[in-house]
């Protein structure tokens, strides 16, 4: 049924599609309730948005040389290189329709700048569409994929990212929001004031592995007529 | 016949961009089936079907920007004429907004630098601060009148218009976090030159006079932008120029690639003049030095990487052959090759294109009979290669046809003098006239 994607099997063969955590949304698509789930990837990758183009997005050819593999997530935005220094909090919300999607990205930064603030990392703030900002840099970046019934929102939390990598992997994005002024990778980004990815991890999970927060994102749904 | 138009993506988005169709023409669809999927800002969405029935038309190819309310899809679903959805099927109520915005506050919001001085920014949706930098406001000054002290557009708009008490104190420039302070690396705005006589205008608004394209300077052609800056503002450039007579080097090498047919690649003059080079920087250290202007102190380097300059589809590349010295003319010919074709691919590691301590630049495959490089910043020297052709010139009393190779070293004037230069230059040129001394240098 598919006529065709910017992404052509033929050249890019080993893109894959970046399925981890179609287990959260599966379990959305069962129980119609919001889940969400805290993780550290294990591995070096980089990952395309839904509509990137690998041509002009990555450095395919150095990726491949490093043996660093290419997924592509379902979401949209540009592509971004993901390792061991990061955190990824995954969303899912059962919804319908699928307009409102700046509320929604604006409403699930603002809870989880929220929670950063509760679990003491002060001075976060959302800019560009939906990027977490701290001290002028970059320190989150999300996506989101809406289907016709439910809404998935990922968000990295950049703690101890290896800069050098998107130098090597990512040409300047062909997009970039207002703030980041032309300022390359390692201008741009920035980390979360916290000593360790452990430590991050730990303290966003006892934060938001609870019934409260499960339902404080039911609250966020927006009902259609 | 029922046209399906692209429904209302939210929040004034007017278009999207077609990243996916899931149908073709000829298809049949049920209600619910994925039709298309379009990217708005950072979010993709799959639109469903919403009927079913055999898919007539699609409108917009992959990449495509359509435009809310565009037809994109006619559905044969039996239903006769053409018929135009009467609302889109899926339209949301607009409950609320991302960011509350209160109805206009019965009070002004007031400005203060506590906020700032605490190093912690003013809650604030992204339009509100886009906005705020719009107008020219620090968003950080202002106590807002939303909820929890958000700053709400009306906020932003009041301060503009100076309705509000203007007892701004001036911002600490170290204590602001906010977006409207951050870096930039690009100038984008006009600004003061500390230079004396240097002005940096405003650019002429050049489509006054015809058609233009603008296109953003990116990637290598910003990294060639900054250091061609660097190096030409902060380097006094001086040149040199003179020619190599290259005819029995040139014979030489034609030979010897005659005798190697069929044993990898063609020799060229370049391996050569790596080898004579090398032997000039070992003679004159300071064209394989670097200053540093804040200790004020030159550094001369013990080792030979070699920069070639490379044009590739994707601008200017230098990749460096490390230690130099230690490798023969052949080895230095195919690491050149492999180098050349790995810039040129977008195959090259990191480590090739670092480390450097002279350039070579060679535009003699294109052409012309001299040139002024830009020194490679933070090197000492660059040596401009032009084509070498047949000339006439003057040898014991007669005119004669000899191979020329016109050559040019761009030197840090503050490391080396125009003699030391000279000399530099009569070395490599003495040996390249002489391929035998050379090879015995070797």
């Amino acid at each position: 049924m598919e006529i065709t994607s910017k992404i052509s099997k033929e050249k890019y063969l080993k893109i894959r599609d970046y399925d981890y955590d179609n287990d959260l949304i599966e379990v959305v698509k069962r129980t119609r309730k919001p889940a969400l789930k805290v993780y550290q990837p294990m591995e070096t990758a980089v990952i395309l948005g839904r509509g990137s183009n690998p041509g002009k997005e990555i450095d395919y050819a150095v990726c491949d040389i490093d043996n660093t593999p290419v997924y592509q997530r379902s979401g949209g935005g540009c592509a971004v290189v993901l390792d061991k220094g990061n955190i990824i909090v995954s969303i899912v919300l059962p919804t319908e329709g699928f307009s409102n999607n700046r509320i929604y990205f604006d409403k699930l930064s603002q809870w989880l700048i929220g929670k950063l603030d509760e679990i003491g990392i002060k001075g976060v703030y959302q800019d560009g569409i939906s990027d977490l900002v701290y001290n002028c840099k970059k320190v989150g970046g999300s996506s989101i994929q809406r289907t016709k019934d439910y809404l998935y929102y990922s968000t990295t939390l950049l703690v101890e990212p290896e800069v050098h990598l998107m130098e090597r992997y990512l040409p300047h994005p062909p997009r970039e929001p207002e703030y980041r002024n032309g300022r390359s990778h390692s201008e741009f980004v920035g980390t979360l004031p916290v000593n360790s990815v452990k430590e991050l991890a730990q303290n966003l999970r006892s934060k938001l592995d609870s019934k409260k927060a499960i339902e404080e994102l039911g609250g966020f749904i927006i009902i259609n007529k | 016949m029922y046209e399906f138009k692209l429904p209302d993506l939210g929040e004034g988005i007017h278009e999207g961009e077609v990243l996916k169709w899931h149908v073709k023409v000829g298809d049949t669809i049920k209600e619910d089936d994925p039709l298309i999927e379009v990217e708005t800002d950072k979010a993709a969405v799959t639109i469903p079907s919403p009927r079913g029935g055999i898919i007539m038309t699609l409108k917009g190819a992959v990449g495509d920007i359509l435009n809310v309310g565009d037809v994109i899809v006619t559905i044969e679903d039996g239903s006769g004429a053409s018929v135009a959805p009467a609302e889109v099927p899926t339209k949301t109520e607009p409950i609320e907004t991302p960011v509350k915005v209160e109805t206009p506050a019965p009070i002004a919001p007031t400005v203060e630098t506590l906020e700032v001085a605490s190093g912690r920014p003013v809650p604030a949706a992204p339009a509100t601060r886009r906005l705020a930098r719009e107008l020219g406001v620090n968003i950080n000054i202002i106590k807002g009148t939303g909820p929890a002290g958000r700053v709400t557009p009306e906020d932003v708009k009041l301060v503009a218009s100076g309705e509000v008490p203007t007892t701004i104190e001036p911002v600490k420039k170290e204590a602001a976090t906010e977006s409207d302070s951050c870096p930039i690396a690009v100038t984008k705005t006009p600004a003061m030159s500390a230079i004396p006589f240097l002005d940096l205008d405003p650019m002429p608004d050049f489509a006054k006079e015809g058609p233009i394209e603008i296109e953003k300077l990116r990637s290598i052609r910003r990294k060639v932008a900054h250091k061609m800056t660097t190096s030409k503002i902060l380097i006094p450039h001086v040149v040199h120029m003179d020619e190599a007579d290259v005819t029995e080097l040139d014979k030489f090498r034609r030979e010897e690639n005659a005798r190697r047919e069929g044993r990898g690649g063609k020799l060229t003059l370049l391996p050569f003049v790596i080898k004579a080079v090398i032997a000039g920087l070992k003679e004159y250290p300071a064209f394989n030095a670097s200053i540093d202007p804040f200790k004020e102190e030159i550094i001369y380097k013990k080792y030979y990487n070699v920069g070639v300059a490379v044009d590739s589809d994707r601008g200017l590349i230098v990749p460096v052959i490390k230690n130099a010295d230690q490798k023969s003319i052949i080895q230095l010919s195919d690491k050149i090759v492999e180098l050349a074709e790995g810039a040129r691919d977008g195959n090259i590691n990191v480590a090739d294109l670092s480390g450097g301590t002279f350039t070579i630049t060679n535009i003699g495959p294109i052409g012309g009979t001299g040139f002024a490089a830009a020194i490679n910043y933070p090197e000492a020297a660059i040596l401009g290669l032009a084509r070498a052709q047949d000339k006439p010139v003057v040898r014991n009393g007669e005119i004669v046809i000899r191979k020329m190779l016109p050559i040019s070293l761009s030197f840090d004037h503050r490391i080396a003098d125009g003699a030391d230069a000279a000399r530099m230059v009569s070395g490599i040129i003495k040996r390249l006239s002489d391929p035998y001394t050379l090879l015995l240098e070797i």
